[in-house]
């Protein structure tokens, strides 16, 4: 594993929508033939599963330059950095049996979990809303895979899956949206049912039942199954582009009141320019103001993307990473202000 | 017949629906089954928690009680693939191989009725892949039918059986699969029920 890789292509901070979407991720649930699924599977099977695929997905992980990483192998904190990187999920840092994850490490757009709640996750990440992009890389992906491993597919539910609500086509697409107009004007929670009523799921930042930190949502399709992926992406692209428009709709409201958006976002760069103790959650929602400021115009400084840096470095996991060592609460609060300080400068 | 709720349409649906703990089933058209699966979606809070929890209230009144596994000694249905019970399938919400879709049928297609409001893939279809990998169920399988075959001295059969396994182990490649490779002689001999 890099200690110092690049900032990943989902916090990159760059493409269509990017005013309101942080990212795009299409995630692709799938299970190998044979095998049991992780609710029965022995530790044997699961050793036998992981060196299989290993060994299978060598060739491919070569061409593509992937990094194989066997979960148990790795140190608590490297486990929280890919975390933090989206790369895993918190299920596999945590799990028992044998695990492992085959990613790309120069920019983190795309990796394939092993022995995950299914066999295989594999996801794609794009930053803005870019989901036939996202989904056409994770397809070609998926097809390699397939001409390699023999997926349990029945023709009539499609692929199987460990849990049945991602049964089917066991595509997930999510988008990371920002909309702080919509929750400072109150009209977040209309907007949310709204979504939901058109099948969609909306969750915080760090998935389900977590609220939303940083006026961060996902938005996701609920339905896998009886609807194409060409279908899928076209209904939560519309409802998503229907988010957005209320949420800029909001947005140019503000603006009537210059001031005060002008205020927030000042006061949110004085406190991040000055604080000598800063905690994750209070960083994210000054990041929050900063970045509405910053693509109303009411500032032209900091850049998107070192808002984004802060980001992802100031995660708790990061920021151990970089002294090289675990910190208490309090001295990753020291060390956070320190590196938002340094950025900012 | 026609639509027990409308009274217009053909009813074309079964339509199964939870009251007071009981299956109610009704025939209804389409759009009034639609309707039906929102309704009772939003009354059970779907979108507030989560879908998983909702397919876990349907679970919990789900009966389990289909002809294709095997019962248990309590009554219960069992997966053959996996030996995964209903009782489990109903606590954990996870099926345990691609066989329990077949086992717990009936059950899953009411959970994708009311949580997928589908019930059939029109997505992609994979390819077949140019090698085969490794499948410790479908050697259970082989070793099942092994010890079957000598217990009825059926000799030829488990010959074919053996071969089979031989086979199978030997497109694994030597090392990986030691745990679960058939050591043919022994299990001859000792079976495994």
């Amino acid at each position: 594993m890099t200690p110092e890789h690049e900032i990943d292509e989902w916090l990159r901070g760059a493409g269509p929508e990017e005013d309101t979407v942080v990212c795009t991720r299409v995630r692709l649930a799938r299970n190998l033939d044979g095998f049991s699924f992780s609710a029965t599977q022995s530790e044997d099977e699961a050793v036998t599963l992981l060196a299989t695929v290993r060994r299978t997905l060598s060739s491919l992980a070569e061409e593509l330059s992937w990094t194989w990483v066997d979960i148990g192998d790795v140190s608590e904190l490297d486990r929280q950095v890919l975390i933090e990187r989206h790369l895993i999920s918190r299920e596999l840092s945590e799990g028992h049996r044998s695990r492992g994850v085959l990613y790309d490490d120069s920019d983190g757009r795309a990796s394939v979990m092993v022995n995950e709640e299914d066999h295989l996750r594999l996801q794609v990440f794009r930053s803005g809303l870019r989901m036939e992009e996202a989904w056409e890389v994770a397809d070609e992906l998926d097809d390699r895979i397939a001409s390699l491993l023999p997926y349990a597919f029945s023709n009539k539910f499609g692929y199987l899956t460990s849990c049945p609500t991602n049964t089917g086509t066991g595509l997930r697409i999510s988008v990371l949206v920002h909309l702080p107009a919509l929750v400072t004007s109150k009209e977040i929670s209309k907007a949310t049912n709204a979504i939901q009523e058109m099948n969609m799921v909306v969750r915080g930042l760090y998935g389900e039942g977590s609220h939303a930190i940083g006026d961060l949502f996902q938005i996701s399709n609920q339905r896998t199954l009886g609807e194409s992926e060409e279908e899928i992406l076209r209904s939560l692209h519309s409802a998503v582009l229907r988010l957005l428009d209320w949420e800029r709709k909001q947005r140019r409201e503000f603006l009537q009141n210059r001031l005060f958006v002008e205020d927030r976002a000042y006061r949110a760069l004085g406190t991040l320019e000055r604080a000598r103790t800063l905690s994750s959650e209070e960083t994210i929602s000054l990041l929050s103001a900063l970045r509405l400021g910053r693509i109303l115009g009411v500032m032209h400084e900091p850049s998107l993307e070192s808002l984004n840096q802060i980001f992802l470095l100031t995660q708790p996991a990061h920021l151990q990473q970089s002294v090289g060592r675990e910190l208490p609460p309090s001295d990753r609060d020291l060390l956070r202000a320190e590196m938002v300080r340094r950025i900012l400068s | 017949m026609l639509c027990e709720s409308c009274q217009e349409n053909e009813g074309v649906i079964h339509h199964l629906e939870l009251t007071n703990g009981e299956w109610l089933e009704r025939l209804l058209c389409e759009e009034c089954h639609r309707k039906n699966l929102r309704g009772e979606a939003a009354e059970q809070g779907k979108g507030a928690f989560t879908v998983i929890e909702y397919m876990g209230q349907i679970l919990a009144q789900a009966g389990g009680s289909q002809e294709q596994g095997q019962p248990t000694a309590e009554g219960g249905l069992v997966c053959p693939g996996c030996q995964l019970s209903f009782e489990r399938f109903q606590q954990t919400k996870r099926l345990g191989c691609p066989r329990c879709y077949e086992t717990f049928v009936a059950d899953l297609e009411q959970i994708f009725l009311r949580v997928q409001e589908r019930v059939v893939h029109r997505g992609k279809v994979p390819g077949r892949p140019k090698t085969a990998a490794p499948s410790p169920l479908e050697i259970r399988r082989l070793q099942d039918n092994l010890s079957r075959a000598v217990r009825e001295e059926r000799f030829e059969d488990a010959a074919l059986f053996r071969d089979q396994i031989r086979k199978l182990s030997a497109s694994w490649g030597e090392t990986e699969h030691e745990g679960a490779s058939a050591d043919s002689e022994s299990s001859e001999t000792e079976g495994r029920d």
